[in-house]
């Protein structure tokens, strides 16, 4: 029994890794600082959206880590989201705003 | 920092210290004078009952403190509450303690019978509302971050025992609000709509401060595709909305009642250890402690997947969320007025710049 279930990287894994980085990467463009925060959610909006140029499109949703909880005893905090559309195709992602 | 721009304006708290009513801490009335408290409560909620025709709460001051109603559906509207500050914290502590409270009935321990309870009984058959308020900041984001509960009990001379009994369970944590761009006479965005002659909406083609953009920029606030604050158009006013809806109904009005805090609070009370087992208060105290304790993580437990599960469940747009919601309500208000302004002006079309 192997510890390691995980399947190699597939197509879907490096959109996502570099949706994340585009994400990161436009936390600047935004005037906002990526230290600190954590990635929450993350989806595929497989019918394209108006911020991007094609179907290789991800929504990314941060939080503050102060937010995320610990243990499932700790109480996760509302609010604090920070949301970015990546746009693989044009290789960009752009702040579409906050939660709360 | 979570939704806060680098270089933002000073924020203005003026909107948060509206909604920061703060129940009080009140320490247990001895019983003579607890009685014309009761009576007073009873007469301010039945006023309140009438003014808000809001059911959820009648009956239980001063009748009994252990029914429960279910959530009959939605918060009541906080605007129905009056102003006044004293009527204003009964009517949190009631809907904090019943309102949302379990749906299974618990038992009636004070009746319209003649039973007089020995002395140090009544005291300790009281269920305890939680009391407490968060400490509200401005800046850093808009944000809910509760603490977990805390118990105070004591120990009480219950004649051949000593009782446990709640003292108070005390909420607190932590609201941010963050005053959203607010330049009511300049045409940039971000920015906060003020739809008058002079303000900062106009219909010019390709602006973002033309009146439909502005709308359809906040329209989507609650919708799963697109929603959220701004980027370009939002209301502190919005935002304290929402942040004090995850404390006044996800917190006090949902997850404390859906975790049983009455039925936590009446199995502390029940808790009792024989004097012939304990010689004093003291030593009762340590005897009682992990039955207490036992029973209060229990209640913590609960609390905290309820609570975790109404914010990760539901406060994102377009899944129900109470913030969103609130938040809505507010915006909705700004809508219809750029709307009204557009309107008046004769002006149609323009949306996307
Ligand atoms: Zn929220």
């Amino acid at each position: 029994m192997t510890r390691d279930r995980e399947a190699a990287p597939t197509e879907t894994t490096a959109e996502l890794v570099r949706a994340v980085r585009l994400a990161e990467g436009a936390f600047g463009a935004a005037d906002l600082e990526v230290t600190g925060h954590v990635l929450v959610a993350a989806r595929r909006l497989s019918g394209g959206s108006p911020q991007c140029s094609g179907v290789r499109c991800w929504e990314l949703v941060f939080k503050p880590e102060r937010l995320v909880p610990n243990s499932p005893d700790e109480l996760v905090g509302a609010g604090g989201e920070i949301r970015f559309t990546a746009d693989l195709d044009a290789g960009e992602a752009v702040f579409t705003g906050f939660g709360d | 920092m979570g939704g806060h721009r680098r270089g933002e304006q000073v924020p203005d708290e003026r909107s948060a210290v509206r909604h920061a009513v703060r129940p009080v801490d009140r320490a247990r009335p001895q019983v003579p004078t607890m009685v014309t408290t009761r009576a007073l409560e009873r007469r301010q909620l039945l006023q309140l009952q009438r003014a808000a025709g809001n059911t959820a709460c009648c009956g239980l001051v001063g009748a009994s403190r252990t029914a429960r109603e279910a959530v009959s559906g939605g918060d009541e509207p906080d605007q129905l509450l009056p102003e006044d500050g004293a009527v204003r914290t009964h009517a949190l502590e009631v809907s904090a303690e019943f309102a949302g409270g379990s749906t299974t009935p618990g038992p009636t321990r004070v009746g319209t019978s003649d039973h007089r309870p020995a002395p140090g009984v009544l005291a300790a058959d009281q269920a305890v509302g939680p009391t407490g308020s968060p400490t509200v900041h401005s800046g850093g984001g808009n944000e809910c971050l509760p603490t977990l509960p805390q118990l105070d009990w004591d120990v009480q001379d219950a004649g051949t025992s000593w009782r446990a009994n709640v003292v108070a369970m005390r909420v607190g944590g932590d609201i941010r609000i963050t005053a959203w761009a607010n330049a009511p006479s300049s045409m940039t965005a971000p920015n906060t709509p003020n739809p008058v002659d002079g303000g900062n909406i106009n219909n010019a083609t390709g602006s973002r401060n033309r009146w439909q953009f502005v709308i359809d920029d906040m329209a989507d606030y609650d919708s799963a595709s697109g929603g959220g604050a701004g980027p370009y158009w939002h209301s502190t006013a919005a935002s304290s909305a929402h942040e004090w809806a995850h404390w006044n109904s996800d917190l006090l009005r949902d997850a404390i009642p859906t975790a049983n805090w009455t039925g936590a609070n009446t199995d502390i009370d029940a808790l009792t250890v024989p004097k012939s087992a304990s010689s004093d208060a003291a030593a009762a105290r340590a005897a009682l402690q992990p039955g207490v304790d036992a029973r209060f993580s229990t209640f913590l437990r609960a609390f905290a997947t309820r609570w975790n599960a109404i914010i990760n469940g539901t406060d994102k747009p377009g899944r129900g969320g109470r913030g969103y919601a609130a938040g809505m309500a507010v915006l909705n208000g700004h809508i219809s007025a750029v709307r009204g302004y557009a309107s008046s002006k004769g002006w149609t079309g323009g949306g996307s710049p």
